[in-house]
């Protein structure tokens, strides 16, 4: 048998290409046809009526969110069916080092933070729709968009400037393995400042490739941190710390991000891209844990008050 | 009287003449098998049963059963009431194991099954040979078909008739649906579609070694061409082509060309597209310029001189197809033997491999065992050549391919006779113990571990946030969600060199690493884990440097031994220094175990202490020098020894403590817990 290893580059394009522009392959035929209340296309917890028609939250603040059928001009805050939809509480310090110029050299907007996320070659293609801080989400279910979906809670902790090296995690989330309701994704930002500082050096620190790296550490933190809400990496691997690739993968869920110092010359590696099984998933609207955005009302870790199941995609 | 007259009224013959055996009432299915077994022995028989006593209108099955069908079958106005695909016919042959082809059509003369004026209606899973012309024939024009599906067919050792060597498929049929075909080695060219309207599809067929052209499209034919393989045909003469687009005046049809594969096809003469210029789309197809010349068919596929044409590992066919289910495409959900097509892109040709973890490789040429995140190794490394990949070799850089792992060893360096994870013919490195859990409380728990280096270990310091798991079942067996950290590490800052026997030792607070309520009263069995995943970037996948020098740092995870504790209510409690040293009543010690007289270093096992002091002196230290660190763990080995203390850390935990000089003074803040033992009022 012959095994040609130059074929990898073409296998590669071809993954690439294939998700530009993706939808749900559960979608066999548009769903707005029918618009149904009982079935869920994309699998994100909201049905294919409620993104047809557009929806508006109940309880707590009123949130509209539009049809991209009916009011294509939306984008990106409206709904359609064919893309899954995530609600991101993003509660950023009050000093946010997302918008920290002084620190990031440029300051990082919503779209770009979560930009591996949504964007279509190489992330997930999926629509993030990010609500501020301050939003009063119903506290039963909590966080609940729908009686199905919750809003991911993913929270910047800045704190104070520490002392090098950095040992201490750069994110995190608790182990509560439901989409929303009490998991919290945490992003301890001035951490990564000060991991970025320190490896640099004091005297190169606010160098733009230290600031270009400090933006793609945020960026990857954030949409690490994140994506461990949507149940990705879907097998637990004991020896990659649980739900993630083996370090060096190149991938965002990486179980950590590696940086080189030898010789002198600073080398950081931050993947920014989703691989494996990831992007697989999130086409076909779940993965080996359940639905991509739906909430799992059989855990009763998370004590969030779901008890709705998920939606099938299709009759 | 030609040939071709003779055959047609053969077929004409077989058709009036082929009755029913004990079948007049016979329902759907119907059952064809050659040697009497079904209710037909002839397919002829069963359709015209269909057509006569079942009203000639789906849906129905007839099922073909495995053996050599030698007679041929005309399906004229099968199902011609037919108006969806609900009403659909189809006769299907048998598959074995590993997708084998059971139900053989050789009739030894032109084609084994035509269809006149037929609806909705399937040919799938036959084996077709020895036929001479149009093995498969869809009659075209005033008799043309509607419809018509012909899935997962194996054509193959057909004559070189002038039409087709696999299926033609005449002008005006309609919904044509050519998929997960394999043709090879036919005479003439594998596939003919004439002109049409509406369109038709040829979508994941794989078409090998015909004399003549591959694909061979009308002008004026409506055709989408989409995730074919078309392999090294033109063998037989004359210019040929993989995939010809006939042009003429008028207009040409709207012909698409989407992510086929189309290689080698009579080099020099013909070519692997002819007309390619007429197509109304051209996208993501390969073809000799662009892959490359020097490629060989078993670049491509398995064993193409024996048949197999399934892909190879490597195979420029693999995830190059488009993933576009349903219509336009009509790309099928799955391959010739029903696999799912479940890549993120579909490969092309009528095979589908199967990449569980999604990384290029097909799982049955994979170095890491199918699964999914955790065997994703596009890259294949493999650096001591053992064939087990880098990403899950339990002994990366020695060559293991048993990959045994009968045992680990503790901090101490004693076996523990249960696998730790990593190899033994690696298992020099690293030593762990997770020492009794507590079993009082879980917000108030913390886990107490050590790692030792049974030999000098260059790696990363064990921490609780980043490199140090604790993995945790319940009493039936399911595992806790835990706290998913990230962090980052760096080669060479975060290494550093660990001389034999150097012990680490981590106290981590079980809220900190798992959701409380997890825990909440039962048993559970938990095992500390440390795993170092960096290594040097310039270190290769196959083991060499790319600079000129390369850490060659402690990589894998070694994990501990199980300890299974039971989770209480009891509150933890701890008696401080000053309790043990002026308590009169004897009986706390007696319950420890302990005599005040005990030599302090011998009962920690370490040499602290010149000259020795007992635990009592430890106690009493005075003066404006007092080893505090000491004094409050001979304290804590004296509540961790009385059962009546139920104090959150165990003698071993204890001395470990002491060890690594318990930086974050758990043993104090223990001590500081109420004590149940003193009298009341103390």
């Amino acid at each position: 048998m012959t095994t040609r290893r130059v074929a990898l580059a073409g296998v590669g394009l071809a993954l690439g290409l294939a998700l530009a522009g993706a939808s749900h392959a559960a979608c066999s035929s548009d769903p707005c046809l029918a618009a149904s209340p009982v079935f869920d296309c994309d699998r994100d917890g909201l049905t294919d009526a409620e993104e047809c028609l557009g929806l508006t939250t109940a309880g707590g603040a009123a949130l509209a969110f539009p049809s991209c059928r009916l009011q294509p001009s939306a984008q990106p805050a409206c709904l359609d069916p064919r893309v899954s939809d995530l609600f991101v509480k993003f509660e950023k310090a009050a000093s946010s080092a997302y918008t920290d110029t002084a620190a990031i050299g440029t300051a990082l907007s919503d779209a770009e933070i979560f930009g591996p996320i949504t964007q279509a070659s190489g992330g997930l293609a999926m629509r993030i729709h990010v609500l501020p801080a301050t939003v009063v989400l119903p506290a039963s279910p909590r966080n609940a968009i729908t009686p199905r979906t919750a809003a991911l809670t993913v929270r910047e902790v800045r704190g104070s400037p520490g002392s090098c090296p950095v040992t201490a995690a750069l994110g995190a989330v608790n182990g509560v393995t439901s989409v929303g309701g009490a998991a919290i994704a945490q992003v301890f930002t001035q951490r990564i400042l000060d991991h970025v500082n320190c490896v640099f050096g004091t005297a190169n620190a606010s160098s733009p490739a230290a600031q270009a790296e400090k933006r793609n550490m945020l960026k990857h933190t954030t949409a690490h941190e994140t994506t461990h809400l949507n149940r990705l990496a879907p097998e637990s691997v004991d020896r990659f710390g649980g739900h993630h690739y083996k370090t060096g993968s190149g991938c965002v869920m990486d179980q950590s991000s590696t940086y080189s110092t030898k010789g002198g010359a600073v080398r950081f590696s931050i993947p920014l891209a989703y691989c494996g099984p990831d992007q697989a998933a999130v086409l076909a609207g779940e993965t080996a844990l359940g639905a991509i955005q739906c909430e799992d009302p059989s855990n009763v870790l998370d004590q969030d008050g779901f008890t709705n199941v998920c939606l099938p995609a299709t009759p | 009287m030609t040939s071709c007259t003779r055959w047609l009224l053969a077929l004409l013959a077989a058709a009036w003449l082929g009755a029913p055996q004990r079948a007049d009432a016979q329902s759907c299915p119907l059952v064809v098998d050659a040697g009497g077994a079904g209710h037909f022995t002839t397919l002829q028989a069963a359709v015209n049963h269909f057509k006569g006593a079942l009203g000639n209108l789906g849906p129905c099955t007839i099922e073909v059963r495995p053996g050599v069908h030698t007679s041929a079958a005309l399906l004229d106005r099968v199902n011609a009431g037919a108006s969806s695909e609900a009403a659909r016919l189809v006769i299907r042959g048998t598959r074995g194991a590993g997708g084998a082809y059971l139900s053989r059509l050789a009739t030894g003369r032109s084609s084994a099954v035509v269809l006149r004026s037929s609806r909705f209606v399937s040919l799938e899973d036959f084996e077709v040979t020895t036929q001479t012309n149009k093995p498969f024939a869809l009659e075209g024009g005033s008799k043309k078909n509607t419809s018509v599906v012909i899935a997962s067919n194996d054509f193959h050792d057909n004559g070189d008739g002038r039409d087709a060597g696999c299926i033609w498929v005449g002008d005006g049929n309609q919904s044509t649906w050519i998929v997960n075909n394999a043709c090879w080695r036919n005479g003439g060219s594998a596939i003919v579609l004439g002109a049409v309207t509406p369109t038709n599809f040829v979508v994941n067929n794989t078409i090998l070694g015909h004399g003549k052209s591959g694909i061979v499209v009308a002008k004026g034919a409506n055709v989408t061409l989409a995730n074919n393989l078309v392999l090294f045909n033109g063998t037989g003469g004359g210019a040929q082509f993989g995939i010809e687009l006939q042009t003429g005046k008028g207009a040409q049809g709207d012909r698409k060309l989407l992510h086929n594969v189309v290689y080698g096809n009579d080099v020099g003469v013909g070519g692997d597209f002819s007309g390619r210029d007429t197509a109304t789309v051209d996208a993501g197809n390969q073809d000799t310029a662009s892959l490359g010349a020097g490629l060989l068919a078993n670049d491509f596929l398995v064993d193409p001189a024996d048949g197999n044409l399934r892909l190879t590992a490597g195979s420029p066919a693999l995830n190059a197809g488009i993933a576009s289910t349903g219509s336009p495409e009509r790309v099928p959900a799955d391959d010739f033997e029903r696999g799912v097509r479940n890549d993120v892109a579909p490969d092309v040709g009528f095979d589908e491999i199967t990449d569980a973890d999604f990384d290029g490789q097909p799982d049955s040429a994979d170095n890491c065992p199918p699964g999914l995140n955790s065997g994703f190794n596009p890259d294949q490394g493999d650096a001591d050549g053992d064939g087990v990949g880098n990403v899950c070799d339990n002994c990366p850089d020695v060559a293991n391919p048993d990959q045994a792992d009968v045992t680990g060893f503790d901090a101490s360096g004693t076996p523990t006779g249960v696998p730790n994870g990593r190899g033994d013919a690696c298992d020099a490195g690293v030593g762990e113990t997770l020492f009794e859990p507590p079993t009082g409380p879980p917000g108030g728990a913390v886990f107490v571990a050590s790692f030792g280096a049974l030999g000098e270990t260059r790696t990363i310091r064990p921490t609780c946030e980043c490199n140090t798991y604790f993995y945790c079942e319940d009493g039936a067996g399911n595992e806790l969600p835990r706290t998913h950290t990230f962090c980052s590490r760096g080669i060479p800052d975060d290494l550093e060199t660990f001389p034999a026997g150097t012990q680490v030792t981590l106290a981590c607070p079980l809220p900190d690493l798992f959701p409380v309520p997890a825990f909440e009263s039962g048993t559970f069995t938990c095992k500390a884990c440390y795993s170092n995943e960096h290594q040097d970037p310039d270190l290769q996948p196959d083991g060499s440097c790319a600079a000129e020098e390369c850490e060659e740092n402690f990589l894998g995870m070694v994990c501990s031994a199980e300890q299974t504790f039971t989770v209480g209510d009891t509150p933890y409690g701890g008696c401080a220094p000053d309790f043990w040293l002026f308590t009169n009543d004897p009986q706390p010690y007696l319950d420890a175990g302990f005599a005040g007289t005990e030599d302090f270093d011998a009962s920690f096992g370490v040499d602290r202490f010149d000259p020795n002091r007992t635990l009592f002196q430890v106690l009493f230290q005075t003066g404006e020098v007092v080893d505090e660190l000491a004094r409050e763990a001979t304290a804590a080995l004296l509540n961790a020894s009385n059962p009546n203390v139920h104090y959150p850390y165990g003698p071993d935990a204890v001395k470990a403590l002491l060890r690594q000089g318990d930086l974050d003074g758990r043993l104090g803040d223990a001590n500081a817990l109420d004590c149940p033992i003193a009298p009341e009022g103390e």
